[in-house]
This record gives C-alpha cells, sequence and structure tokens, in this order.
C-alpha cells in the first residue's frame, strides 16, 4: 500500500540471522503516518524480524536493501547509518517481556527515562510523565516500584515508558499476551488514545479480534513474505490466503461471512449487519455493511 | 560466534574431550595462573590456552575478544594501583607521583592471569553441554545435588547475558547513548544501572524455577541415574597429559628463566 505521507519505508529488506535462517526474504512496505499498523502471522514468519527493523534494532542483510524513516521535521533517515539512540526519537519500541526493560525503582523515574534521553523540557516533564500515566491507567502509582505491580501494568508501564517520549512511531510487540480481556482492551485503549492524536502505531498481534477492532491496517506475514495487506475487511475476507498461515479471522468475521454477511468483523458490527438483513425495515438508523470496509 | 558463553555444539577435539580431562586442565592452568604473577609465564601461558582453543576447538580470538576488550579498564585500574601503592624504582612519573616498575608488571601479571583464566573458562564453556559439566561432577563423586546445580550454573549464565543484551537495547531505544557507547566508562554506567533490576530478575526467576523443579519431583529421595554416559579414552589421556607437559614447561621457564625486566636480574 503506497501512502501520501509515509513515515517509514521498507524498500527490498531481506534478513539473515547468523547460523543462516532467512527471517525476510525481500518485503516492500510503506507505513503512512498516522496508521495503526496490526502485523499478524504464525510463529516464526518474520513479523518480530520485519519490526525490529523499524528502528534500526536489525538492519538488512543484504546489500539492496534499506528501511527510511521520514521525521515529522521532514527528515529522512536512512537506519544502517544511523545509531539505535538516535532513531529513539522517531520510532519508539516496546519489547515483548516488560521484565526485560523496566530498571528503574519507580514508575515515574521509568517514565522520565526516555524523555530525559531526548532532552525534554523539566519544566513540562512532569506533566507529561503525570499524563501518560493516567492514559495507561497507571495514576496515583507514580512512586510505587515496578517490581510490586502486576505483570499486565508492567505490560502497561513498559508501554506508557515508550508513549511518553512523544515519538512519531510506537511499535509494540505482543502487548496483550497473556492478559484477560479487561487488560487487553485498557493496553490497547491506551495504544488508541494515542493513534487518535494523530501518531502511528504499530502493533504485533496473535489477537485477531482486538486485531480487527483496533487496527486501521493489516499486514500478513508468512515465512519471511507479506502474504496480505490492507485493512482488517479486506485481509480477513482472504480466508484461504489466511489459512496457508494458519490464522482465523475473528470468530464474529467468519460467523458473518458464513451466513452471507461479509464485512463484518467484530461482533457489534456483525449484530448490526444481522439486524439489517432480518429487519429491513428496521427504523433504527444502522450503517449499511458496505461502509465497514 | 556472539561471544556468549553458551554450549555451542560441535566435534572439534575439545568437544569430544571427557568433561573430566577437562576440568583437569582447566584446573592445572588455574594452580599455574594463581601460582605466579611473573608476565613472561603468564603471558606464555595466555599463549597456549589461546593456540589451544584455537587447533583443538576451532575457537577463534575474534570470538571472545569482545569480553576481554570489557577486562581491560580493570586491568589499567590495577596496573595503576599496583603502582602507585608498591615500593621499588619508579618506571615512569605521574603527575609527580612516582610509578613502581615492580607494581606496573605485577599489575600486567594479574590482568594475564585474568586473561588466561577468562579464555579457559570460555573455552570450556563453549565446549561441554551442562549435562555433561553434571555428569563429570558426579562421576568423580561429587553429590548429585551440587553436580546439578553447578551444571545449572553453567546454564544461567547465557541467560543472564541474554538479558543483559536486551535491557541495554531497552535503554538504548529509549535514547540512551551511555548503553551503546564504547566509552568503557558511559558504558559502564549504563552496566551498572542494569545490574539491580538483573540481579532481581533473576532472583525471581531462580526461585520460580527451584518450584518448578520440586513439582517435577526433583527432591524425590532415592540414587539418580543419568541417561548419557561418559567414557574417559586415550585421547582424554593425551589431553591431560599435553596439559601437565604444559605445566611442567611453564614451571621450568619460571625456575631456569630470570624474572624479565628486572633491574640487576
Amino acid at each position: 500500500m503506497s501512502h501520501p505521507d509515509p513515515v517509514i519505508e521498507v524498500v527490498d529488506v531481506e534478513h539473515t540471522y547468523k547460523g543462516d535462517t532467512k527471517a525476510l526474504a525481500g518485503v516492500d512496505l510503506t507505513i503512512g503516518r498516522g496508521e495503526f499498523v496490526a502485523i499478524i502471522g504464525k510463529n516464526g514468519s518474520g513479523k518480530t524480524t520485519l519490526a525490529k527493523h523499524f528502528n534500526g534494532l536489525l538492519r538488512p542483510t543484504n546489500s539492496g536493501g534499506a528501511v527510511r524513516l521520514h521525521t515529522g521535521e521532514g527528515k529522512t533517515i536512512d537506519t544502517r547509518g544511523s545509531r539505535l539512540h538516535h532513531l529513539a526519537a522517531t520510532v519508539g519500541y516496546v519489547f515483548q517481556n516488560p521484565d526485560r526493560q523496566i530498571f528503574h525503582d519507580t514508575c515515574r523515574e521509568e517514565l522520565e527515562y526516555g524523555p530525559r534521553n531526548l532532552g525534554a523540557d523539566p519544566a513540562t516533564l512532569a506533566h507529561q510523565v503525570s499524563e501518560t500515566l493516567e492514559l495507561v491507567g497507571l495514576e496515583g502509582r507514580a512512586e510505587a516500584n515496578p517490581i510490586h505491580l502486576s505483570r499486565g501494568e508492567r505490560q502497561r508501564l513498559a508501554i506508557a515508558s515508550t508513549l511518553v517520549m512523544g515519538c512519531d512511531v510506537a511499535v509494540v510487540d505482543e502487548p496483550t499476551t497473556g492478559q484477560d480481556r479487561a487488560e487487553s482492551r485498557k493496553i490497547l485503549d491506551s495504544l488508541a488514545h494515542h493513534h487518535a492524536q494523530g501518531r502511528t502505531v504499530v502493533i504485533i498481534s496473535h489477537d485477531m479480534a482486538l486485531v480487527a477492532e483496533y487496527a486501521t491496517r493489516v499486514i500478513a506475514m508468512r515465512r519471511g513474505h507479506v502474504l496480505a495487506d490492507g485493512t482488517p475487511a479486506q485481509v480477513f475476507s482472504q480466508r484461504e490466503v489466511l489459512q496457508e498461515t494458519n490464522i482465523r479471522p475473528p470468530q464474529a468475521a467468519v460467523l458473518a461471512a458464513e451466513i452471507g454477511l461479509p464485512g463484518a468483523l467484530t461482533v457489534d458490527q456483525a449484530v448490526r449487519s444481522m439486524r439489517d438483513a432480518l429487519l429491513p425495515t428496521s427504523r433504527t438508523p444502522v450503517s449499511p455493511i458496505g461502509e465497514v470496509e | 560466534m556472539s561471544g556468549t558463553m553458551l554450549y555451542q555444539p560441535g566435534k572439534t577435539v575439545l568437544h569430544r574431550a571427557d568433561a573430566r580431562a577437562k576440568i583437569v586442565a582447566i584446573l592445572v592452568v588455574l594452580a599455574l595462573a594463581l601460582t605466579t604473577t611473573r608476565v613472561d609465564v603468564l603471558v606464555a601461558l595466555t599463549a597456549v590456552v589461546v593456540l589451544g582453543l584455537a587447533v583443538l576447538a576451532r575457537i577463534t580470538p575474534a570470538s571472545y575478544a569482545k569480553a576481554l576488550l570489557l577486562i581491560i579498564p580493570l586491568v589499567l585500574l590495577l596496573t595503576l594501583l599496583q603502582a602507585l601503592v608498591q615500593g621499588g624504582p619508579a618506571i615512569a612519573t605521574l603527575a609527580g607521583v612516582p610509578l613502581s616498575r615492580s607494581g606496573v608488571l605485577l599489575g600486567l601479571g594479574i590482568g594475564m592471569r585474568l586473561f588466561a583464566m577468562g579464555i579457559c573458562f570460555y573455552g570450556f564453556s563453549v565446549t561441554t553441554s551442562p549435562s555433561d559439566i553434571a555428569l563429570a561432577l558426579h562421576k568423580v563423586g561429587v553429590p548429585y545435588k551440587f553436580a546439578y546445580l553447578t551444571s545449572f550454573a553453567f546454564r544461567f549464565l547465557p541467560l543472564l547475558q541474554d538479558e543483559a543484551k536486551t535491557l541495554l537495547t531497552a535503554m538504548a531505544v529509549r535514547g540512551s547513548a551511555e548503553s551503546s557507547s564504547r566509552h568503557p566508562l558511559r558504558r559502564g554506567r549504563a552496566i551498572v544501572r542494569m545490574l539491580f533490576p538483573m540481579l532481581a530478575g533473576s532472583m525471581k526467576r531462580s526461585s520460580e524455577i527451584a518450584l518448578s523443579m520440586e513439582l517435577r519431583g526433583y527432591s524425590l529421595p532415592g540414587p539418580r541415574t543419568f541417561y548419557r554416559s561418559a567414557t574417559f579414552r586415550g585421547s582424554d589421556a593425551a589431553l591431560v597429559a599435553g596439559v601437565l607437559v604444559l605445566a611442567a614447561a611453564l614451571l621450568a621457564m619460571q625456575w631456569q628463566l630470570p624474572a624479565p625486566f628486572t633491574e640487576g636480574a
């Protein structure tokens, strides 16, 4: 998908790990400013390897491959020629396991760390920190030691410590692993809020129901290639293609498609479609199926 | 190779050697390194260890050079301290303070000692699987629990290294220049910051692993058996003999040759 205002450009990227494991076998894609992208695919399909190229954690191993970042100030940076901490201001990255990225004694210090490195103004930092803690539902825990937080709270803290930096793009690797519905929703809601401020969010996820609900674009990976790329409705409608990578679209979408109401992805949308189909004279204003892309 | 001390399967002479023979070899090298501070003997010992690993295990110095670079600041500090506190004739003066010649030699000697021992441990860890270590220790009479714990430590070390790497990367992606700095002092600051969370994390993990082991019947009474077996072959005896010859040669060097760089020697 091309985009009029790109923020990350991935050009013919291959990545081969030591030991000859080819994780990416030529990926081309552009991520536009303000998108909410979900990368899906089974384990080992190259999702994390691709995402780690977005901020220079990994560099293409082929000479022709390149990853370019377009900053808000109109600069273009090639990740190959830049140090990791220089790219941090443009693309933030949250690792899968929060316990491997939290290293301060209080949540407040944890959040202050990134912005301080980027030269944040001390006068506004306190406000920024409390605002972000509130965003992820950790208000009132600023002085708590992260060790004493629950796993879900630590995950939200790890995400907050990246969001607080105000990067153009936030990449979050499997943000909801091991979390219940309510906790997963809190996490995705905070990312959606970040996205609503005009920022770009990229998540890697196995939770198709959440992907369908929150993402504006889905990239399905298989064996180091992009298998499908489009809106959630476009990608989840390609069931035969997705079967190759063992992805099942959200159950609501499968049910709606099976009974001849394609286009619905979430339970709410499926219910609306059914209502429309069954009660065509219904007076309640409901949006037509076609509106859901 | 990534420089981690993780066991890397292979078919070289050292990979196939019995872990007991390798433990004897390590003990001999340790004994040699710890009983002398003579720079010439320690340089020779390090050279033999480096050469031995290259020939017998195809481990090139490049694979552990990074780890050695980390020790260099420590060695320099040690040398400076020894140079300041030891007496005897001065080799140079630093801001008016004389630096003792014997102190400098002692500091460098201790540094070489660290190199020799470190490279030796690296070679052992990379060519010996943790289960072979447990088996070997058990065979020489170490109680099962302690043998198992030792092998466990070898399994844990690479995990810690990996965790440290992730933490440093997590700092870098949040804009920290320290964590990827090549300047040892600046990088040191990032490492210090990382130590406490790493320690807390490993304590948590070890208590979880201990529980999970108990849950799978680890401390049940009764004799323990091993699935794998270890046989001490002729080639292992040859390895031990070779190391003993090396020890004799280095001891002879120590006694026969005068210590270098000393005045009036």
